[in-house]
């Protein structure tokens, strides 16, 4: 394969798609006030994490799967995201399960406001 | 075919991406993302950790502007449609309609560095600085390094504005404004996750 037939092929395979733009737009603005209304419930703080984290992972696949054009791309890109997500899952869980013990309480305690009272 | 024939076919080795199916460019673009996502995951690490270590943490709604927060995280995501909106009209050679999309989307980024601006401004008048706390120092740092990003995307969207003027028809243009949108988006996509943490949570 030719290198501009690479690049041919490279654009034609995912062609922009203006209306799926346009409907992930307002998924993304609809989903943005969500996350805002929820947090004026005070829900409890796991509750609140995990309500948040499932929110903002759905807006950014929503972002990554059309507008970054990864929904049907090449397997290479797959397969270096699919590393780099490895790699993230591993650093957020290996400090983090270092931090607190299988209860749930805190080894290190830092008062985060400290210096400002 | 004689070997100079064989030769020239694969000379523009900077855009052949003959074993992987995708443009060099762009396999360069994503291995950058890859190392971004390292980066903010590694900040991301410190807050969860000291947040979790913490034996208090503020709610973020108690110290930090939810509305203007909000309103960036409008911003950003429009600003990520009329990108990705630019992308469709060089896809499309339409120069007017790109050129009108990329213009919009630097306005948007200023947008968004100036609503920050009036938000740090407010921190600095109520001496709240990185150094007042830890949470201060993960706001800053968190904050701080995004508008970094923003920046650096206003620059490679305001070059691609200017060189559109020449080189619109090139044939790598194209592969560049997808470049540049894909580092675009993620910019959007690190806002999706810091706002929630940061002022909602």
């Amino acid at each position: 394969m030719s290198a501009s037939a690479v690049a041919s092929n490279e654009h034609s395979s995912h062609g922009p798609n203006v209306r799926a733009y346009m409907t992930v737009f307002g998924a993304l603005l609809f989903l943005t006030v969500v996350t805002v209304l929820v947090s004026y419930w005070h829900l409890p703080i796991k509750m609140a994490v995990a309500v948040a984290l499932a929110i903002a992972t759905l807006k950014s696949a929503l972002v990554a799967a059309v507008f970054m054009h990864l929904k049907g791309e090449r397997i290479i890109i797959y397969g270096l995201l699919g590393m780099t997500v490895f790699f993230v899952l591993f650093l957020i869980a290996g400090p983090s399960f270092d931090v607190v013990d299988v209860g749930g309480h805190a080894v290190h305690a830092p008062v985060a406001m400290q210096a400002e009272k | 075919m004689s070997s100079a024939t064989a030769v020239s076919e694969h000379t523009p080795v900077h855009h052949s991406g003959e074993s992987t199916g995708v443009t060099n460019a762009k396999l360069g673009i994503w291995l950058f993302l890859a190392s971004e996502i390292m980066l903010f995951s590694t900040l991301f690490t410190t807050y969860i950790v000291l947040r979790l270590g913490a034996a208090s943490w503020p709610r973020g709604w108690d110290v930090l502007n939810v509305p203007l927060g909000m309103i960036n995280t409008f911003v950003l995501i429009t600003s990520s449609v009329t990108m990705v909106m630019a992308y469709a009209k060089a896809h499309e050679k339409n120069l007017k309609g790109f050129q009108t999309y990329m213009s919009l989307t630097i306005f948007l980024a200023f947008v968004f560095l100036i609503n920050k601006g009036i938000e740090y401004s407010a921190h600095f008048r109520h001496n709240e600085f990185p150094s007042t706390s830890i949470f201060h120092a993960v706001y800053f740092t968190l904050t701080g390094l995004h508008g970094l990003h923003v920046i650096g995307g206003i620059i490679v969207n305001s070059t691609l504005l200017y060189l559109s003027k020449t080189d619109f028809d090139h044939p790598l243009f194209l592969g560049r404004v997808e470049g540049a949108g894909l580092y675009w988006h993620f910019v959007d996509i690190v806002w999706i996750f810091l706002f929630p943490a940061l002022y909602l949570l």
